[in-house]
């Protein structure tokens, strides 16, 4: 085990030395673009994947990602607010809706499926709000950033300088993860998510862990969503609200595999440049495709490979050398 | 020790708990029998903190304790093995005995306590890296009563701890409930198994359909002809 830890290790840093490299060595602007595209989203299903890994599927957090886009955006836009100051607005708004939100599910014991079921229906709430309120928001056509190239609006002639805000987000994320592997909180997690009676009544307070971790999640994820529409400066409920969003980030958790730090960072490099890919080669001409691709290979991994690509290529190898010790 | 009075506790319009009055006392053994359904699991529930009571009182050590969460009923010292055990299966023997030293009281002595635990439960020693899941019924059991101990309370509650497992080893949890007297723990065990239970206990009450039917010590119940018929098959 200490050998993979130190592997792992290892391969943390090359990865990460590359990655802070990478906006240096290549000189195309549109690599650099798709590379941050992997980072927020690997930000966003890392955080997502906080609650999901102790058994809280959120089908919802498009809500979040929603609330992180719009209120910096419409605050900058209407009133002038710059986006410094809007982001933490919306990180505030996300962190209240998810305690309302948590609390409710959680002191009636939703569990489960039944806590994805609602947090669907939050999702779809929330892209409904946005159409409702067309006048404000721009309804389903979305919505433009204005345009200041300030830096006091957040606004960057260097696109790079998003790339770094990604990657060091993404950074920060995986290092709580891992604090919160070597905390009795991950221990607490874990009681709760294989027997809530159990874990109350030897004195863990089952809902205060579950709200810890929930506002977290959220919280992280507003911020991705802040950061998305800073970057792309336009935002609409189909990229970046309600339940296709909601959906596709726990597709790239769920495929890289949502139990390893590493899993949502794989699993959104694969879907952003696999989503490029088929964009650019097959053009308007099969609209469509990569959702029937994603859908059947999740369908797939879901069957063949439930841990993930992470997880299944760590459990390979702890067996693979669990062999090797066992010949000598 | 612990006073419960007037206790109703409905689960919506079911009332599952009717009018019961329950007192135990230092060092006790006490045991609550009665048939599948009586309440008795919701009783201990309710006492735990994890099911709130319509009305009435329950009160440990002086200390209203009806309107606490779980968590806090269990730092005041009361512990609850609930039914089936419910250990922790994917986590292992040792991490499972770790949860249990989770409120803040017990936290700071868990290390020294561990070992105490280990003492009295050899088996588990051996198993501890082990997976909960892997372990067998009567293991599971023992470690789910190692676990409550580790939140060290002063009374500590066992609901149905013989159920489901083979006759052998429901001597052994039986015979570990003695043991735990000896140790000057107060028992509350809830049993199916009136005929093992009532050896073992200083005061009974049996229940039916929430209601309160008979109470006290062991020989009052085994000279109690209803009781003798419908319990103990005598």
């Amino acid at each position: 085990m200490q050998l993979i830890s130190k592997f792992s290790r290892s391969g943390l840093m090359l990865l990460l030395i590359l990655l802070i490299m990478l906006p240096f060595l290549i000189s195309s602007s549109y690599l650099t673009h798709i590379v941050t595209l992997i980072l927020l989203w690997s930000f966003v299903a890392t955080a997502w994947a906080y609650m999901a890994r102790f058994g809280m599927v959120s089908l919802g957090h498009g809500v979040f990602l929603g609330i992180g886009a719009y209120f910096p955006t419409l605050m900058f836009n209407y009133w002038g607010v710059t986006p410094w100051i809007g982001i933490f607005v919306g990180l505030v708004v996300a962190i209240v809706i998810a305690a309302i939100l948590g609390y409710t599910c959680f002191r009636f014991g939703l569990l489960g499926d039944y806590f994805a079921l609602v947090t669907l229906a939050v999702a779809e709430v929330s892209a409904l709000v946005i159409m409702a309120l067309r006048e404000i928001t721009g309804g389903s056509l979305g919505y433009t950033l204005r345009s200041t190239g300030r830096l006091a609006d957040m606004q960057f002639a260097d696109k790079r300088v998003f790339y770094f805000m990604a990657l060091i987000l993404l950074i920060g994320a995986m290092y709580i993860w891992r604090r919160i592997d070597k905390s009795p909180v991950r221990l607490a997690l874990t009681a709760i998510e294989e027997s809530e009676i159990a874990a109350a009544s030897l004195g863990v307070s089952v809902i205060r862990y579950k709200m810890m971790i929930t506002l977290l999640s959220a919280a992280l994820t507003a911020l991705g969503g802040s950061l998305y529409a800073q970057y792309v400066t336009y935002v609409s409920p189909d990229t970046i609200a309600g339940v296709g969003v909601s959906l596709s980030v726990c597709f790239k958790a769920i495929l890289g595999g949502m139990f390893a730090v590493l899993g949502p960072f794989v699993g959104s490099a694969i879907i952003v440049s696999l989503e490029e890919y088929v964009r650019i080669s097959l053009g308007t001409s099969f609209l469509g495709l990569s959702q029937i691709i994603f859908g059947v290979s999740l369908l797939l991994m879901i069957i063949f490979m439930p841990r993930g690509i992470m997880g299944s290529m760590s459990m390979a190898v702890a067996k693979r050398l669990n062999r090797i010790s066992a010949r000598h | 020790m612990l006073n419960v009075q007037d206790l109703d506790v409905f689960y919506g319009e079911f009332q599952a708990i009717d009018n019961v009055a329950l007192k135990i006392e230092k060092g006790q053994t006490v045991i609550v029998v009665g048939p599948n359904g009586a309440g008795k699991s919701t009783l201990l529930r309710t006492i735990a903190g994890l099911l709130p009571p319509r009305r009435g009182t329950i009160s440990f050590e002086g200390q209203r304790i009806d309107r606490m969460e779980a968590y806090h009923v269990v730092e005041n010292g009361i512990s609850l093995v609930p039914e089936g055990g419910r250990v922790f299966p994917h986590l292992s023997v040792l991490d499972n005995l770790k949860v249990g030293s989770y409120n803040k009281a017990a936290r700071a002595k868990a290390q020294q306590w561990m070992k105490r635990i280990f003492e009295l439960f050899p088996v588990l020693s051996n198993r501890k890296t082990q997976r909960a899941g892997s372990l067998s019924g009567g293991e599971r059991q023992m470690l789910a009563i190692a676990r409550s101990l580790m939140s060290q309370p002063r009374l500590i509650m066992l609901d149905e701890p013989s159920l489901g497992l083979a006759p052998l080893v429901v001597d052994m949890v039986f015979e570990f409930v003695l043991t735990m007297k000896q140790e000057g723990y107060t028992v509350l065990l809830v049993e199916q198994n009136a005929n093992k239970a009532l050896k073992v206990a200083d005061y009974a009450y049996l229940i039916e359909s929430g209601k309160l039917v008979f109470e006290g010590r062991s020989e009052d119940f085994d000279k109690n002809p209803y009781i003798k018929t419908a319990y103990l098959g005598i």
